[in-house]
């Protein structure tokens, strides 16, 4: 699964990543064409890599890194010259020039990072050879068009056309044969070098990314997460970086939320509006981060390896397709129950399943998934408002309100019972009275 | 040498013209060969007319343009793999056209060149930008044909327009018509304060008090059919960020309460107002400025219709000269005089 096929989830990812400060387009077409990390050793390379990043902020000077920011600027996208030389095709003017400024810009970003003693971390080819290839009179410069100096006959016929303006037509018309010669002979000589051109751009691909990524978790205060040595995740004071800008354009503040999940499944209750969904879109969108290897929105993280990552929550684009809201969410879970029939390691969360159909089934339908994923290979976070017997779940709660204000933490509890807060919560809205007198009225008969 | 003097002291000239065959090429070619390139690094590109009708076939009959040892040029892949003279490629854009992205180069000697640039007008802006960086003291853009917008002040700093027999062959409506647009682009600039105020604003109807109370008329373009100026008493300074349209204009001068007031619009681009109705305006009093306006540099004029006709050059540079306050040169006809 690639970045781009998960950019979209419901979970916010596209916030995160919309805001890295990414200097190349190419770097972010690169990143989006990244495969969803699930072996430990690659997880841990990719955070080694950032971490070096991390130090590289705090040594660097300013000026080093705008230059080195400005040179990523730079980076174009040139892929297609490559797998042109790479299939042995003659490149033309604009594409040896593609070449040349390639190898000169990461040469440059080469240097600056060698200053840095950051040339291990992410090795860039010496492309010096391709340089001299197409630099033959040592300008050092990244412009490029067939220098005389490559044929001294083309040079001649040059100089003829710059006495006699009047042959022109026919000079040039001798000279592009010869320069096409020359591009000739240069293609083949660059020929070897196709893929250490590629390496070069992906080398300056990362780095762009990584810079990026090691600023936004100094801006968005983000965490580098642990690996955790059993099944268990463990949250301390988790954040959702897009609400939490929310708020604070607002002046309010977002509550940090702890919470740790294992194999048992996990039941998520509490009032209205008291952040549960809130939570499932940060578990979620922190397992996406982590197996990307990005900054993880917590103080604290221990995270665990998933193979597939499931959040299914009142799926608007299902019921845009025609599927009625109740058949959307039975087929997007579904596919959890299926998926956890194999070994996959399976992270599933779920927003108050079959909250669009009437109570006894609804509970009935909520009670018989938990008793399903007790013992498969699931972390299964779900919320609910159903009274359910939660048999061997684990429940927590979200605490709710308090003196007049919503404590949006969560608190273990023994069994999974609703709280019963959603008309104070109305009347808190200003909703109509006589409308909730009535329904007053109706619970207490 | 008449004008190339005064290009000098901008770093950007859009060259229109305001028809087909009314010698902006010319024009062109005029200013290519003439500008000095001893301490000035000067680049040309053209705008490519962005979308609609015009394609690549309309593109590709643009005459070509010849270069001179050490000017800069922007064009697009599949020109630059055409081109006619030797040139040293300096920078490869990410700005498309239909023909591939715009490259730029430096020619090493002279030579032909097919000119296609960047085709919308933030797209020339941003290849503008690129030029600053390169170290260009002057872009030079063969604007699209009767596509006044490619001139706006937003992109260059400078114009020259190119009118003649081909825009119409009576030489009095030629004369008019020309005039008109002259004025256009001649609109005073506001004060700073108000340039200050409104340049923000890009789109509405706004009116600035007398006591300065910047206010948005609701719901409202000037294009709508259901304008009112309500309340206006107080109104000082009206402005029109997007079109300003006939129906607009007459409402504005129907209103009584409106006799005084000064009508800001962005820049002469955004007038589609015919002359007749921006004259009444004037005739009861309201002032028309802009906020940012480009500094007509001359009218060049072809006396010469496609269909063959050929009106007194002249006269018609003597004539317009008059009704526009402005020097009028007969390019061909001076360089005839002067070679003969």
């Amino acid at each position: 699964m690639q970045l781009k096929n998960v950019i979209d989830s419901p979970c916010g990812l596209r916030y995160v990543l919309d805001q890295l400060e990414l200097q190349s387009g190419y770097a972010r077409r690169w990143m989006l064409d990244q495969h969803m990390m699930t072996h430990a050793s690659d997880i841990q390379a990719a955070y080694a890599e950032l971490k070096h990043f991390d130090h590289l902020l705090d040594n660097i000077d300013n000026t080093r890194l705008n230059t080195l920011r400005f040179k990523l600027q730079a980076l174009k996208d040139i892929r297609t010259t490559i797998g042109n030389l790479a299939h042995h095709a003659t490149l033309d003017d604009i594409e040896l020039f593609e070449v040349k400024h390639l190898a000169i810009l990461s040469t440059d970003v080469a240097r600056l990072m060698s200053e840095q003693g950051m040339a291990e971390v992410i090795p860039i080819p010496d492309l010096g050879p391709v340089i001299s290839i197409l630099d033959p009179d040592g300008m050092k410069i990244a412009t490029f068009y067939v220098y005389d100096s490559y044929c001294a006959e083309l040079r001649e016929l040059r100089a003829q056309m710059r006495q006699h303006p009047n042959q022109q037509d026919d000079l040039l018309l001798q000279a592009s044969e010869l320069e096409e010669d020359v591009r000739n002979d240069l293609s083949r000589r660059l020929h070897p070098w196709a893929t250490a051109i590629e390496q070069a751009q992906v080398a300056l691909a990362r780095i762009d990314v990584d810079l990026a990524r090691a600023q936004q978790m100094r801006q968005m205060g983000l965490c580098f997460p642990t690996l955790s040595d059993d099944a268990t995740c463990h949250y301390h004071g988790m954040f959702n970086p897009q609400v939490k800008d929310a708020l604070a354009s607002r002046g309010r503040q977002f509550q940090p939320v702890d919470i740790a999940f294992g194999l048992q499944p996990t039941l998520i209750t509490g009032a209205n509006m008291g952040g549960k969904t809130v939570v499932l879109k940060t578990l979620t969108l922190c397992q996406l981060l982590f197996q990307f290897g990005m900054g993880i929105p917590a103080a604290k993280a221990q995270m665990t390896i998933k193979d597939d990552v499931y959040f299914c929550i009142g799926d608007e684009q299902s019921v845009e397709r025609g599927l009625s809201s109740f058949a959307a969410e039975m087929k997007s879970i579904d596919q959890v129950i299926q998926a956890s029939r194999t070994d996959r390691r399976i992270l599933a969360l779920i927003d108050e399943p079959a909250r669009t159909t009437n109570p006894t089934e609804g509970a009935a339908l909520v009670t018989a998934l938990l008793q399903l994923m007790l013992d498969r290979p699931v972390s299964l976070v779900m919320t609910t408002h159903y009274d359910i017997e939660p048999g061997h779940a684990r429940c927590l709660r979200v605490k709710g309100f308090e003196d007049g204000q919503m404590d949006y933490s969560l608190v273990e509890v023994q069994h999974g019972q609703v709280p019963h807060e959603a008309l104070n919560i109305a009347q808190s809205l200003g909703i109509d009275p006589e409308w909730l007198a009535l329904a007053r009225n109706l619970l207490s008969h | 040498m008449p004008f190339i003097d005064d290009i000098l002291r901008y770093q950007s000239l859009s060259i229109v013209g305001l028809e087909k065959n009314t010698g902006k090429t010319e024009c062109l070619k005029y200013v290519l060969e003439r500008l000095p390139l001893e301490h000035k690094r000067i680049a040309v590109t053209s705008i490519g007319i962005d979308g609609e009708t015009t394609d690549q076939v309309t593109r590709t009959q643009k005459p070509e343009i010849t270069l001179r040892p050490g000017m800069y040029f922007g064009t697009s892949e599949m020109h630059y793999r055409q081109r006619r003279l030797v040139s040293e490629l300096i920078d490869v854009s990410d700005i498309s056209t239909s023909l591939g992205r715009v490259v730029t180069a430096r020619a090493l000697t002279a030579g032909k060149i097919l000119l296609s640039g960047p085709s919308s007008g933030p797209a020339l802006r941003h290849w503008m930008g690129d030029m600053k960086r390169l170290g260009i003291d002057l872009v030079i853009i063969d604007g699209a044909l009767s596509r006044l917008s490619s001139a706006s002040p937003a992109v260059s700093q400078s114009m020259i327009l190119a009118t003649g027999a081909a825009y119409s062959a009576n030489m009095t409506t030629l004369i008019n018509k020309t005039a008109f647009v002259v004025e256009l682009i001649n609109l005073p600039l506001t004060d700073e304060d108000t340039l200050a105020r409104l340049d923000p604003i890009d789109k509405g109807v706004w009116t600035i008090d007398r006591d300065g109370t910047l206010r948005e008329l609701n719901g409202v373009t000037a294009l709508s059919q259901d304008l009112r100026f309500e309340g206006m008493e107080q109104c000082q300074t009206i402005y029109v960020a997007g079109a300003l349209v006939d129906g607009f204009v007459e409402k504005l001068r129907k209103n009584r309460a409106l006799r005084q007031v000064e009508l800001v619009v962005r820049d002469f681009t955004k007038v589609f107002a015919t002359p007749q109705q921006i004259h009444l305006l004037n005739k009861v009093g309201i002032r028309m400025t802009v906020l940012q306006r480009s500094h007509l540099i001359a009218v060049t004029v072809n006396p010469t219709s496609p269909s063959g006709y050929v009106l007194d050059s002249q006269q018609l540079c003597s004539r317009l000269s008059q009704a526009i306050n402005l020097p009028v040169y007969d390019l061909l006809a001076m360089q005839a005089t002067i070679r003969g």
